[in-house]
């Protein structure tokens, strides 16, 4: 955490996207504040510089990926350990979920709709490990995810109901057509708010809890008073608790409202 | 770097990475791993419908078995009831032969008492009328001849009382 002689807290600054990583131990000087420069590149004039939040998204992914085939390596049909705890999530979200909300055709979705809600999860849980930074409370990240879901949701409905059939959709048939001029740049509001809410959403959810658990540690530095670390101490782990939750819930909601698009997207009349 | 505004490249990376979990992913787990919970799950119905006609068909074997007991059972009665009739038919029937038999055997015994008395009776009256013969003759020795004594001693005889008999 950065602060300076002043006791100031740049609370923020730990909530944004750095070019460095924070690693302790590295140097005598900052014994648990040192900094590893991170790669600064262009490509076709689009800064594609490998930031911190990008390296915890690398490190999400990979631990997501070892998790998974290390706990799926073993095919028998009885699950142990790590496997029964994952199989009864996955199954929790297929059967009481992805297919009642889109039915049998929520198959197909499975992987997609699994990999975004693992994904979020890891990231979420990345970022509660001291060091570390929450991938997912970057508004970048959030929007491409948003971004994945909306394509998806596009995509499903045009392999459903075909290119044309598709954009007809959006507004519901049967309406005269003055009520058209009205109605068609709403259903294109609606079409847009829902990747965005999901987007501000997910940002919001994994910074707020950020912020607040900083920002409950940053009043012992800021009022300079041991006296306030023990509430200070008390409500930032509860904050903690809560954040643990609350990764598996945005998480969760994610992937429910995606499945619920997609299923709107490719079953307009229900 | 601003906390709202997005950054480009950081999207493009998310995508890239999204994909490429979602790739590595679907072809390393979840695909067989879906997979493998359709086959358990497909299993596991199997295994509970033949649970169930299993159980069936041993409930229709029991009933079967109880029945055939039942049957058997009443059988085994009427056999013993039929095999106690026929003793009881045999042994009337034993009882019945015996009574004839016995019946018989007085009624012979009776016939030959009574051959038997009339032969005696036959016996007795050539003995008397030897005897009175004998006796006559002894008496009437020289005047009467043997001839005309036994003329006289038969008329006698057949005027006894009974003497047809």
């Amino acid at each position: 955490m950065a602060a300076d002689a002043d006791g100031q807290v740049d609370v923020v600054g730990h909530i944004l996207d750095h070019h460095s990583l924070e690693v302790p131990f590295i140097n005598a000087q900052h014994v648990f504040d040192g900094h590893i420069e991170l790669p600064q590149f262009e490509v076709f004039g689009i800064d594609m510089s490998i930031t911190r939040h990008v390296v915890m998204m690398w490190v999400a992914s990979a631990l997501l990926i070892v998790t998974m085939i290390s706990a799926f390596r073993r095919p028998g049909p009885v699950p142990t350990g790590l496997r029964n705890f994952l199989e009864t999530i996955i199954v929790f979200l297929r059967d009481e979920v992805i297919i009642p909300i889109m039915g049998e055709s929520g198959r197909t979705y499975m992987p997609f709709l699994l990999t975004t809600f693992f994904f979020i999860l890891y990231c979420n849980m990345l970022g509660l490990i001291p060091y570390t930074a929450t991938a997912t409370g970057n508004i970048s990240v959030t929007a491409a995810l948003a971004l994945i879901s909306f394509a998806v949701t596009q995509g499903a409905g045009i392999a459903n109901n075909g290119f044309f059939g598709h954009w007809k959709n959006l507004v519901p048939s049967g309406l005269p057509a003055p009520l058209l001029i009205i109605m068609i740049p709403i259903e294109i509001i609606g079409m847009l708010a829902k990747p965005f809410a999901l987007c501000i959403r997910l940002f919001a959810n994994m910074i707020a809890g950020h912020i607040a658990i900083l920002v409950f540690l940053g009043l012992i530095i800021m009022l300079k008073s041991y006296f306030v670390a023990p509430a200070s101490v008390v409500l930032a782990a509860a904050l903690y608790l809560l954040e643990i939750f609350i990764g598996f819930v945005q998480a969760f909601i994610f992937t429910v409202l995606t499945a619920l698009f997609v299923s709107m997207a490719a079953h307009p009349d229900h | 770097m601003d906390l709202l505004s997005p950054h480009p490249g950081l999207i493009l990376w998310t995508i890239i990475t999204f994909v490429v979990v979602l790739v590595v992913l679907k072809a390393k787990v979840w695909g067989p791993l879906l997979a493998a919970l359709d086959e358990r799950e497909r299993s596991i119905r199997d295994a509970l419908e033949s649970a169930d006609r299993a159980r069936a068909e041993a409930l229709a074997q029991q009933a079967d078995h109880e029945k055939r007991l039942v049957e058997a059972e009443s059988q085994a009665r009427q056999i013993v009831s039929d095999a106690r009739a026929a003793a009881e038919k045999v042994g009337q029937q034993v009882m019945a032969a015996a009574k004839e038999e016995a019946e018989r055997t007085a009624q012979r015994g009776r016939e030959s008492i009574q051959a038997e008395k009339r032969a005696a009776l036959v016996e007795l009256r050539r003995e008397v009328a030897d005897m009175a013969i004998g006796a006559a003759g002894a008496i009437l020795n020289a005047e009467l001849d043997a001839e005309r004594n036994r003329k006289l001693a038969d008329d006698f005889i057949a005027d006894l009382p009974g003497a047809r008999n």
